[in-house]
């Protein structure tokens, strides 16, 4: 028997507006945060989220993993993300490879804090959200990713289309700052 | 759980919270129109305003009926009887006619 979750994405395939409005409705809010936080632009978010929709509406049949909506909903979103950068002239600083992407490091560092349990008073919200506005783009993006969601590292080298030890990299510094921010708030 | 204490995720959903009623009207205006089978489609077209329409039925089968019994049928007229007016006409013209042609026989 389907579960709820491919009896939805079936009937999304069939078109049915209810299905897509729950699904749509399901991952509005951290999709635009993503968007939101990735490009720094409200009203440019939204339109970024606008046309992930559409696009989503009209490419289903390109799903091919039911478990993997949220990853493909995202990874549309970013290549739109993406398109918007590349008409500003900016995609090379925002998705381009840095130096200390390549270098080896070990994701599994016990001393840095997992983003996605870490509890933050209000006045350190205002930091984490600083932290998250200095850190490169591309850093940017696999902690949003990593955090919002909780994607697997596989995911998010497939959403932001980059190799594993990338994301691997790309995160691992992303907490590293994140280690900074948390000791300086005790 | 504290409110003051969140998860950094919580943190960052709270303050793009306010986007809510924009994306709710986004989502809405991407949902795929419905596909309608033409007995739906019919059914959309009618129920909403039966009313009228039985008034507009009841209208016309009203005119129809009227056409029907105030209407002659029509007639070829090759097959229609002519009226005594124009018989005697016709006959006064055939007297005319052989009158002229008595006169025109005589030298």
């Amino acid at each position: 028997m389907a579960s709820p979750h491919t009896e939805l994405l079936n009937a999304a395939r069939q078109h049915a507006p209810e299905a897509w409005d729950t699904l749509l409705k399901r991952h509005q809010l951290p999709l635009y945060t993503y968007v939101a936080e990735l490009l720094r632009d409200d009203t440019a978010a939204l339109d970024v989220v606008q046309e992930t929709f559409a696009a989503a509406v009209r490419n289903i049949a390109s799903l091919r993993d039911d478990a993997k909506f949220a990853s493909w909903l995202f990874g549309i979103a970013h290549q739109k993300c993406a398109r918007h950068w590349r008409r500003a002239r900016r995609t090379d600083a925002l998705f381009a490879a840095t130096p200390a992407d390549d270098a080896p490091v070990d994701w599994l560092d016990n001393d840095t804090p997992d983003p996605r349990t870490l509890l933050l008073r209000r006045e350190h919200a205002e930091d984490f959200f600083a932290l998250v506005e200095q850190l490169p783009a591309a850093q940017r993006s696999a902690l949003l990713l990593h955090v919002l969601e909780d994607f697997s590292l596989e995911e998010i080298a497939s959403i932001t289309a980059v190799p594993l030890g990338t994301v691997k990299s790309r995160l691992h510094h992303a907490k590293r700052a994140l280690r900074q921010l948390v000791e300086a708030a005790r | 759980m504290n409110p003051d204490h969140r998860t950094p995720r919580d943190w960052l959903l709270a303050r793009h919270a306010a986007a809510t009623p924009q994306l709710d009207t986004l989502r809405r205006a991407a949902l795929p129109a419905p596909e309608i089978t033409w007995r739906e489609f019919l059914r959309e077209i009618f129920r909403p305003h039966r009313l009228a329409w039985r008034s507009l039925a009841a209208a016309w089968l009203l005119l129809v009926l009227f056409h029907l019994t105030h209407t002659r049928p029509a007639r070829d007229p090759k097959t229609v009887a002519p009226s005594p007016e124009a018989v005697a006409l016709w006959l006064n013209q055939l007297k005319s006619h052989e009158t002229f042609a008595q006169i025109d026989r005589q030298p």
